[in-house]
């Protein structure tokens, strides 16, 4: 025991953590002369917590999404697509830190399949299966459905010898372009409709100003079916929008 | 080894002076440009009020806000009002029972790019983001009139098109120079068919209010009652997560509240979500039952049909981080506007915009009049 050592041994410790504190502070102290456009430019490197994602953000977050093994799981082997790579917003701990949300759709059971990825952490935060019908129609998928309906010689003697040159409607096609094509989807409310629990969508044909009415198709994109549109079934939400 | 220690826990200090350097809690560090709107009112002469924003354009939800800030005065210090703020959803079911149209959820629609003719110079319009948004600042109108004197006010416009096949939906947020802010939906469209058909336009906001941040918010029903000569306007606290109903003999509105946010009169400042409305839809689905929804915030509550199972088991929201949800709708019934006759044969060609929304007003956030010397 020697108790009189004790007061200098804490007066060398605490000296040491002086320094130490010092050192560190002086660091600290520096940074401010850091010039203000060095500083600045650091910051403009980092997306901001509401900046829409960059690429390589969406190419990170999809990579992890599909490279856990719980979404695996959830997509299953079926038929299925990606519909989105967003943004999310959800609050964090960490308010700089930045998330996105990947969803997929699976045709087998109506399922959507949606995965929060915290991209700073380079993780999947959740996972989880959510309603198909909460699932929104990608341009693809319109497409893919148009693809189908000019596979069907019922709806090409509809539109006429120039079927060919219908094109599905997007803010790029210009509005002068003749043949164009937009998509409603179709909700069965009846497990008796062909389409209930279904990837379903409505075909409008448009030439210039006009709709083809009498052209409107229903395509059935879980079963590859095309018939059509009309008449719709009571319960059924295939009639054409009006307005 | 002492100095390794010395300038890991300097380097750990730098870091974290860069990263306060680069990222200070403000609206003006969450977002980039054209993303981030400043405005300051009015826009000629002194400022005396200014507002603070971040903007999104999000397939499916169209023009979306977030981290909106208000500052009443040059000295005063900046007032978070918003987190986020969307149109969730658009439910368009049609007089004869089909189709029932859940335009946000069902698909995927964006906003469509616009051009000088939709946001001219002259009304102060200047195109974002590749043209897809349009920013507008100019008059609003009287802000106020005694007698001979009068202010006039001044505001922001945000707006956006979301193309929905042959219906477009003006998506419009509004930031007011005396603090408002308004969110309006305006549906227009490509008539077709030859026999048009009444239908109802549906609009539902998420509205994630953040006054003076997240946590510490309570929102109050407020409802205006006559009895006899007399008058009175309870307004009780909403404690758990519930719906309710609007009705035009109440003046109902919602208002929102954060504990520690007080003016310089020492009162409780607040917002007051008004409905903008001119009618009530109420159909079969359970989530047009109601006109305004209160829930404790959740991340993955952003699906509007399933709006009454995040009531149950009504979780507490007094105190808390709570999101508002408001109903609206538009009524449109066919009317010989919508078209032109060729003979007695009805041609569908366009329906004029039809509008509906609500205010966010502020309640003794200001200290005095606004606008007013």
């Amino acid at each position: 025991m020697q108790p009189f050592h004790f007061p200098l041994l804490a007066l060398a410790r605490a000296a040491v953590l002086l320094r130490r504190i010092s050192g560190a502070l002086a660091l600290a102290f520096l940074f401010q002369f850091i010039p203000a456009h060095w500083q600045s430019a650091y910051a403009q490197t980092r997306p901001q917590p509401f900046d829409p994602l960059t690429a390589a953000e969406r190419e990170t977050a999809l990579r992890l999404a599909e490279d856990n093994a719980r979404v695996k799981e959830l997509r299953g082997g079926g038929r299925q697509r990606l519909i989105s790579v967003e943004l999310s917003t959800a609050k964090t701990a960490n308010s700089e830190s930045r998330s996105a949300e990947v969803l997929y759709y699976r045709y087998d059971g109506n399922q959507g399949i949606l995965a929060l990825i915290d991209l700073g952490q380079r993780n999947v935060r959740e996972a989880a299966r959510i309603n198909g019908d909460a699932v929104p129609l990608v341009a693809e998928e319109v497409n893919e459905a148009l693809a189908l309906a000019l596979r069907n010689q019922t709806v090409t003697n509809l539109l006429g010898p120039n079927y060919r040159e219908f094109r599905v409607a997007t803010p790029e096609l210009q509005a002068d372009q003749p043949n164009r094509v937009e998509a409603l989807r179709s909700l069965a409310s009846s497990p008796n409709d062909p389409c209930y629990q279904h990837r379903c969508l409505v075909l409008l044909f448009r030439q210039g100003e006009n709709y083809l009415t009498e052209a409107n198709v229903t395509v059935d994109l879980t079963a590859q079916t095309v018939r059509r549109g009309q008449p719709a079934p009571k319960n059924v939400r295939t009639q054409r929008r009006k307005k | 080894m002492k100095s390794k220690r010395e300038f890991t826990l300097g380097l750990f200090l730098f870091m974290a002076g860069l990263w306060l350097g680069a990222a200070p809690v403000t609206a003006q560090a969450q977002c980039s440009a054209p993303y981030f709107i400043e405005q300051s009112f009015p826009t000629a002469g002194p400022e005396e009020t200014r507002w603070r924003f971040c903007w999104q354009r999000v397939n499916k939800n169209g023009l979306v806000i977030n981290a909106a800030f208000f500052r009443k005065s040059p000295t005063a210090p900046w007032v978070q009002v918003i987190y986020d703020a969307r149109v969730i959803e658009l439910f368009v079911p049609y007089h004869s029972g089909s189709p029932r149209f859940l335009d946000m959820s069902s698909y995927n629609f964006s906003l469509y790019p616009l051009t000088p003719k939709h946001c001219p110079a002259a009304v102060g319009g200047t195109l974002l983001d590749s043209n897809y948004v349009c920013k507008e600042v100019h008059d609003r109108g009287l802000a106020w009139v005694d007698d001979s004197k009068v202010r006039r006010g001044e505001e922001l416009v945000l707006w956006g098109e979301v193309d929905a096949a042959n219906y477009n939906y003006i998506i419009e947020w509004t930031f007011r120079d005396d603090g408002v802010v308004l969110g309006r939906v305006g549906a227009t469209a490509r008539n077709f068919g030859a026999g048009l058909e009444t239908h109802m336009h549906g609009v539902f906001w998420r509205l994630d209010i953040d006054l003076n941040g997240a946590s510490g918010d309570s929102v109050y029903v407020n409802s205006h009652v006559e009895a006899g000569l007399t008058a009175s306007d309870p307004a009780p606290l909403v404690a758990t997560e519930n719906s309710f109903q609007w009705d035009p003999l109440k003046f109902t509105s919602l208002h929102i509240h954060d504990s520690a946010l007080k003016n310089a009169q020492g009162h409780a400042s607040g917002y007051h979500l008004i409905p903008l409305r001119t009618g009530t839809p109420r159909h079969q689905e359970p989530f047009t039952k109601s006109d305004f929804w209160v829930t404790r915030y959740k991340a993955t509550e952003m699906h509007v049909p399933s709006l009454p199972t995040y009531i149950v088991p009504a979780e507490p929201v007094a105190n808390s981080d709570v999101v508002l949800w408001y109903y609206g709708a538009a009524h449109h019934i066919p009317r010989d506007e919508d078209g032109r006759y060729s003979g007695s044969t009805f041609i569908p060609q366009v329906a004029h915009v039809m509008w509906t929304g609500f205010m966010l007003k502020p309640h003794n956030l200001f200290d005095k009049t606004p606008l007013y010397p």
